[in-house]
């Protein structure tokens, strides 16, 4: 073999850079890692594999429904698994799930992506701002 | 069952082959002996120190270690060769400039890079915050809900018009091979399978995360009960990349690693300066000539005997005397 010195670097960067995630799932303590999913009490409003891959299409259907034909009955949902009528609002979601953390994020976190819904939308896991009276303006505007 | 074809069982056999044929090319090609100097080179070589050379005779020119090593990397991040065949693409007549293979090449090859960054998401756990930051920039996250992925668009643009390139220019249609058309459309099934999974026939990826982390853990057991829940259109997508990862070692498509094995781009031009000896000149042949002296060392021309050559060519020579001509040693 000619040029081994740089022949067999190359050979040895190649085989690094290709198993990456050995080395790196290793360093970070999770290899074959999956997350634990806690089952929410009762019922999805569709079938549930059929809402892990297409919950978010959902989601932007109902807010279609609710901006555009919110008045003419656009907020009652037909589930076509279960054929019963729901209220098409992230409240309906919230009244299984528990909190974003321990449900969503466990997903989004898993694969790397943070969607901006949350940004504006409420969530469980928010802690609402709670008036206490006049005392509490007092130390803003002392 | 089409779950356990395509998830569990074609995928490992394609990565091996990914590996083990990837490691035998590049072993293959460090074991080719390079019998002559012959760096292509666009500018002033080094000469006497009268005759100046800029800073683009040093890369089109290289003469040290460095300068080559700059040309090398120059090469393989900007595909400097392409936009310097001004021979080939400049028309004289119509004076237009049809460079369009260094352009859309550019585009394909860097899309295809933040492809590949983004799909490490499925592969490592936890994500990396630059792949994430990197996901959100080139989205422009928030713009479109789902994120649209510029260079997931781009990237199928830029294989469309290397692939017109290929049918709609007259030179480039006459020589492209199967191999070259195989090559954009296996890439372009890909590509498009992938954009249609992410914006109109979704998959679970979470699932697909873990079928990934339990293949590349060997939890069979596992990784056979994951992949008979995941929807087709992802198998569709899985199958084709796993189908060109086997494909890749074999093809032209290994020109990843044949650029850094290009002897017009990684030899110095320095011919004048130092003797490039032919690796297969045989080492025990007796030296027929003295040799000449420059300099105070002595360079000696290892010249072969008779049987010595016979023997090393004995196929091709026997070859020729079949075809009823007549082989002869030379009369020096």
């Amino acid at each position: 073999m000619y040029n081994k010195k740089y022949v067999i670097p190359l050979i040895l960067i190649f085989l690094v850079g290709f198993f990456t995630p050995y080395w790196y799932n290793a360093m970070a303590g999770t290899f074959g890692y999956v997350p634990e999913l806690k089952e929410p009490s009762g019922e999805c409003v569709e079938d549930k594999d059929w809402m892990a891959a297409n919950h978010m299409l959902l989601l932007q259907e109902w807010r279609t429904q609710a901006i555009r034909h919110g008045a003419e009955g656009g907020r009652i949902y037909h589930s076509f698994t279960t054929g019963e009528e729901y209220h098409a609002s992230t409240n309906t979601c919230w009244s299984c799930h528990e909190g974003k953390e321990e449900f969503c994020d466990q997903c989004h976190d898993y694969i790397g992506i943070h969607p901006e819904c949350w940004d504006c939308h409420y969530t469980p896991n928010i802690e609402k701002p709670h008036y206490s009276g006049i005392e509490e303006l007092s130390k803003y505007f002392s | 069952m089409i779950g356990v074809i395509f998830g569990v069982i074609v995928p490992y056999i394609a990565v091996a082959i990914f590996v083990v044929g990837v490691v035998y090319r590049i072993v293959n090609w460090a074991n080719s002996p390079v019998p002559l100097k012959i760096p292509t080179t666009g500018g002033q070589q080094r000469s006497l120190p009268f005759i100046k050379r800029t800073v683009y005779d040093r890369f089109d020119s290289p003469y040290t270690w460095w300068e080559t090593a700059g040309r090398m990397l120059l090469e393989i991040f900007l595909f400097r060769s392409l936009l310097k065949n001004t021979r080939y693409y400049l028309d004289r007549v119509s004076q237009k400039d049809a460079r369009w293979l260094w352009l859309f090449g550019i585009l394909f090859h860097y899309s295809l890079l933040l492809v590949l960054i983004r799909h490490s998401r499925f592969f490592l756990e936890p994500v990396p915050s630059f792949v994430e930051m990197l996901s959100e920039i080139e989205s422009f996250k928030g713009v479109f809900i789902p994120s649209v992925y510029i260079s997931g668009l781009a990237i199928v643009a830029a294989l469309f018009l290397l692939w017109f390139r290929r049918i709609f220019l007259s030179r480039e249609r006459t020589l492209s091979l199967p191999s070259d058309h195989f090559a954009l459309i296996l890439l372009l099934a890909i590509t498009i399978s992938g954009n249609l999974m992410r914006y109109f026939f979704k998959a679970d990826l979470f699932a697909v995360k873990e079928l990934l982390m339990s293949l590349m853990s060997f939890n069979i057991g596992h990784a056979v009960e994951v992949a008979e829940t995941i929807e087709p259109i992802f198998y569709v997508h899985f199958a084709l990349a796993s189908f060109l990862l086997a494909y890749f070692p074999f093809s032209k498509l290994m020109h990843a690693g044949g650029v850094l094995f290009s002897p017009t781009r990684n030899m110095p031009n320095d011919n004048r300066a130092r003797r490039h000896v032919n690796p297969w000149d045989p080492a025990d042949v007796p030296l027929l000539a003295k040799g000449i002296t420059v300099a105070g060392r002595t360079y000696k021309s290892k010249k072969l005997d008779w049987e010595t050559y016979y023997e090393m060519y004995t196929d091709q020579l026997q070859e020729i005397e079949e075809a009823n001509y007549k082989i002869v040693p030379e009369e020096l």
